[in-house]
C-alpha cells in the first residue's frame, strides 16, 4: 500500500522486534490495496494522511490515478465540482472512521450502499482499517520505537 | 442502539465474509496474539481501552481469561485512567495507546522516555501492534456488524494458533 519501497523509520524498528505480524501487517496491505480501485485508495491515502497530520509519499508517477487538480480539491472537499457524489460518500466515511467511529451514523453507510455493493462496503471498511492503522503506527512508532 | 448496516455472516467456518482481505487480517490478529513479550494484564488494559474508545459492543463484552489481574473494579478505571490509582505502567500503557487510537502527536519525548523506562522495546513493539490488532474493530463498528455474543460478559480465550474464541458466560 505504501508508494515508496522502504519502509519508513518506525516499521523498521518494529520489524526487528516482531518480524512475523509486520511482515502479515504487510499482507493486509498488500491485499487490501488490491481489492479497491486505485482512486479510491489514492483518495482513503490522502484524506488519512491529512487528517492525521501527515503527507503520503508523492510517486512521481505520470499515471497517477489523481490528477494534481482533483488532489489539490482534497483540501476542501465538501462541494468540490471535481469530486463526485461517490467520492463525497466516500470521503465523508473516512472522515467519520478517522475521527470517531463510534458516532458514524447509518446515514454514511448508507450514503456508500447507494454506489457499492456491501460487500465492497465491507471491503471499503477494511482498507479504511488498514490505511488509517498503519498510519497511525508509523507515526507512534517512529516516535517512540525508532 | 444501531442495528447491522449490512448484512451479518452466516459462515462460521471463514473469518467474517471470508473475503481475502478477512483472511488476511485474520493471519495477522493470528500473529500478534501468538507474541509473548507483553503481559497478559497489559494486553487486556489495551484492549479494554480500544474497546470503549471506539465502541465495540463484542469486545467490551468479553474479558481475557489470562488476564487474571484485570478484574472488574480495575477495568472500570479505564475510562478515566489518568486520575485512577492504575500503576504508572498501566497509565503508560493506556497513553500508549491513546496516542494510537486518539492523537499520534501525543506521542512525544516525554511518552518515548516513560515507555521506554517502563517497557522494553520488544513490549513496546507488541504494544502498538496489540493496538492495530484491536482496533480492527473500527471497521465491524463502522458497519454495525459487531453484536455482543449475549447479555453480561463472556470468556474470550485464544488457542495456539493465536485464533479467538468467545466462550461461556461470566458470572
Amino acid at each position: 500500500m505504501r508508494m515508496d519501497s522502504v519502509a519508513p523509520p518506525g516499521r523498521q524498528a518494529l520489524a526487528r522486534w516482531a518480524p512475523e505480524p509486520v511482515a502479515a501487517l504487510a499482507e493486509v496491505e498488500s491485499v487490501a490495496a488490491a481489492s479497491v480501485d486505485a482512486t479510491t485508495l489514492e483518495l482513503v491515502r490522502r484524506r488519512v494522511a491529512a487528517l492525521l497530520g501527515t503527507t503520503v509519499p508523492a510517486t512521481g508517477d505520470a499515471a497517477a490515478p489523481l490528477s494534481p487538480e482533483r488532489a489539490a480539491a482534497l483540501d476542501d472537499w465538501r462541494g468540490s465540482p471535481l469530486l463526485d457524489d461517490r467520492e463525497q460518500a466516500l470521503l465523508t466515511f473516512v472522515e467519520q472512521f478517522v475521527f470517531s467511529v463510534s458516532s458514524m451514523g447509518d446515514e454514511e453507510v448508507a450514503a456508500l450502499l447507494e454506489h457499492a455493493t456491501a460487500e465492497q462496503v465491507h471491503e471499503l471498511a477494511n482498507v479504511t482499517w488498514a490505511v488509517d492503522l498503519t498510519t497511525r503506527l508509523d507515526l507512534v512508532a517512529a516516535a517512540v520505537l525508532a | 442502539m444501531s442495528g447491522p448496516r449490512i448484512p451479518l455472516p452466516t459462515d462460521s467456518s471463514v473469518p467474517k465474509y471470508g473475503t481475502p482481505i478477512d483472511h488476511a487480517v485474520a493471519a495477522f490478529a493470528a500473529s500478534v496474539v501468538r507474541q509473548r513479550a507483553l503481559d497478559p494484564a497489559t494486553t487486556e488494559l489495551v484492549r479494554l481501552r480500544c474497546a470503549r474508545v471506539h465502541d465495540c459492543r463484542l469486545c467490551r463484552s468479553v474479558r481475557n481469561v489470562e488476564a487474571t489481574d484485570v478484574d472488574e473494579a480495575t477495568a472500570a478505571k479505564i475510562d478515566r485512567y489518568e486520575t485512577s490509582d492504575l500503576d504508572e505502567r498501566a497509565k503508560v500503557a493506556l497513553r500508549l495507546t491513546d496516542a494510537m487510537i486518539l492523537d499520534p502527536s501525543t506521542a512525544d519525548a516525554r511518552l518515548r522516555a516513560d515507555a521506554r523506562r517502563l517497557f522494553s522495546e520488544a513490549e513496546i513493539a507488541e504494544l502498538l501492534l496489540d493496538v492495530v490488532k484491536w482496533s480492527q474493530q473500527k471497521a465491524s463498528v463502522a458497519l454495525r456488524i459487531e453484536p455482543a455474543p449475549r447479555d453480561g460478559l463472556s470468556e474470550l480465550r485464544f488457542d495456539d494458533q493465536g485464533r479467538a474464541r468467545v466462550g461461556a458466560a461470566l458470572a
